[in-house]
């Protein structure tokens, strides 16, 4: 039996310290005697331990855990094999920014060959000059408006009905390059620390451009919305890289 | 067929004690977690194993002796839970072992000081012996350990998706296989670290 994404949440925050007394007492008796959900703790110890050797926990969940999981045997013993695994990681090789790799070359150019910088330097000038006189003469069509739209929306979970009620409209001026939707989380909703959102229909790209404990931001570029309706399924993503449907969808009408 | 993750931890600690000092008590225990002896000490085990490792999660720095002390206590009442008590007796296992946590937090509450961090030395012994332990592993099992460690943070997650995707399982089984994988390594990373004690 597979545990669903509650109850492996419901597992870490027992392991990082954000149960009350009462909430400790349930998830332990069913430690006791449920098997998967036993199952998951030692899983979980596992990937607690990881994130806590690589420095990905808060202050005060890196405190729980060193008072409690990481003072016993057990915890020091997986504490241990961690950074052993960590240690064999082979290092990232480290890139230096290109644009000090460029200065140290032109730097020790100058000290062997001054007279090539000079001429790559005067070369350099001719085609800035060149470059500005060319763009003044060339008109452009191009639009530089990155114009958007912003419209907010409400969570349909217990509110609304797909059926009966009308969902937000909008409308779009054939100027505006993007619609900037904010999607207001509703109280239910899970913990998260990223979201992914997708739509039921009619939009292949879509994305994520900030979120807060009240609400998500959606870029969705105009040239993907024709007239009709939509909706928005909204999906949290925990610190454990599961995910949980945010209830409800967000529904407008593009007119 | 014993539950595989109470094979994969036996492999790990001590062996459990299942002999008492009071025989007769233990075998009405045992009669009391179930009528087949086989499948009763098959309970026991669990049990204890579970107690263990939660008293870990607690922070208990002698979790098998709190362990044993629970299991002690329940034993000498086992006359009277045969009469009295209705319900599933891990559950009364883990009422006796809160107490026993609690007294033990109020004889020695928890250190209150930052956790010293492993000697580099013994962790350079470790990664020698995981390398060594590595080896052991099939090639296919080697290679998901290493490739589920390569990256760090949010490449983590994208790559071990895709690791699950290659393999055909979902995340969750993924999980759950390297979590075997780790307690065999582990297991032999620790018989490798006794064997090269320094004198």
């Amino acid at each position: 039996m597979t545990l669903n994404n509650r109850d492996q949440e419901r597992i870490r925050r027992y392991l990082l310290g954000h149960l009350t007394d009462e909430e400790q007492q349930t998830v332990e008796d069913r430690l006791m005697t449920e098997s998967d959900f036993f199952e998951e703790l030692e899983v979980s110890k596992d990937e607690i331990i990881e994130e806590y050797s690589g420095g990905e926990l808060t202050a005060k969940e890196r405190d729980w855990l060193e008072q409690h999981l990481l003072a016993s045997p057990e915890g020091k013993q997986r504490r241990r094999f961690a950074l052993a695994l960590k240690r064999g990681k082979p290092e990232p090789p480290k890139t230096v920014p290109l644009v000090e790799r460029f200065l140290t070359r032109l730097s020790d150019l100058w000290r062997t060959q001054p007279w090539a910088v000079a001429a790559i330097a005067s070369a350099v000038a001719v085609i800035v000059v060149g470059g500005i006189v060319l763009r003044a003469t060339i008109s452009t069509s191009q639009s530089t408006s990155g114009k958007f739209l912003p419209l907010t929306l409400i969570n349909s979970s217990g509110t609304r009905s797909e059926e009966t009620e009308p969902a937000t409209r909008v409308s779009l001026p054939p100027d505006v390059d993007e619609l900037r939707i904010t999607l207001v989380l509703p109280e239910s909703s899970p913990l998260a620390s990223s979201y992914r959102v997708e739509a039921v229909s009619g939009i292949n790209t879509l994305s994520i451009s900030g979120f807060n404990d009240k609400s998500v931001s959606v870029i969705i570029p105009a040239a993907q919305l024709r007239r009709g309706q939509y909706a928005l399924r909204l999906y949290a993503i925990r610190t454990d890289r599961t995910e949980e449907r945010v209830s409800g969808n967000y529904f407008f009408t593009v007119e | 067929m014993s539950d595989p993750l109470v094979r994969s931890i036996e492999k790990q600690t001590s062996p459990l004690t299942t002999e008492s000092s009071d025989p007769e008590a233990f075998d009405k225990l045992l009669a009391w977690l179930d009528p087949d002896r086989d499948k009763a000490g098959e309970k026991y085990n669990l049990i204890q194993l579970r107690l263990v490792r939660i008293f870990a999660c607690k922070g208990c720095c002698e979790p098998e002796d709190l362990a044993d002390e629970t299991l002690d206590i329940v034993m000498r009442k086992i006359d009277w839970l045969r009469e009295n008590y209705e319900g599933d007796p891990a559950l009364y296992f883990f009422g006796v072992a809160r107490k026993k946590h609690l007294e033990q937090l109020r004889r020695k509450p928890l250190p209150n000081l930052p956790l010293p961090e492993p000697a580099s030395e013994e962790i350079s012994r470790a990664s020698e012996c995981l390398d060594h332990c590595l080896e052991k592993l099939a090639p296919d099992d080697r290679q998901l350990v290493v490739r589920y460690h390569e990256e760090n943070r949010g490449e983590k997650i994208r790559l071990r998706k895709r690791l699950a995707a290659e393999l055909g399982v979902s995340i969750n089984a993924l999980r759950i296989k390297v979590f075997y994988l780790h307690s065999d390594l582990r297991q032999c990373v620790d018989s490798c670290m006794r064997k090269t004690l320094p004198n």
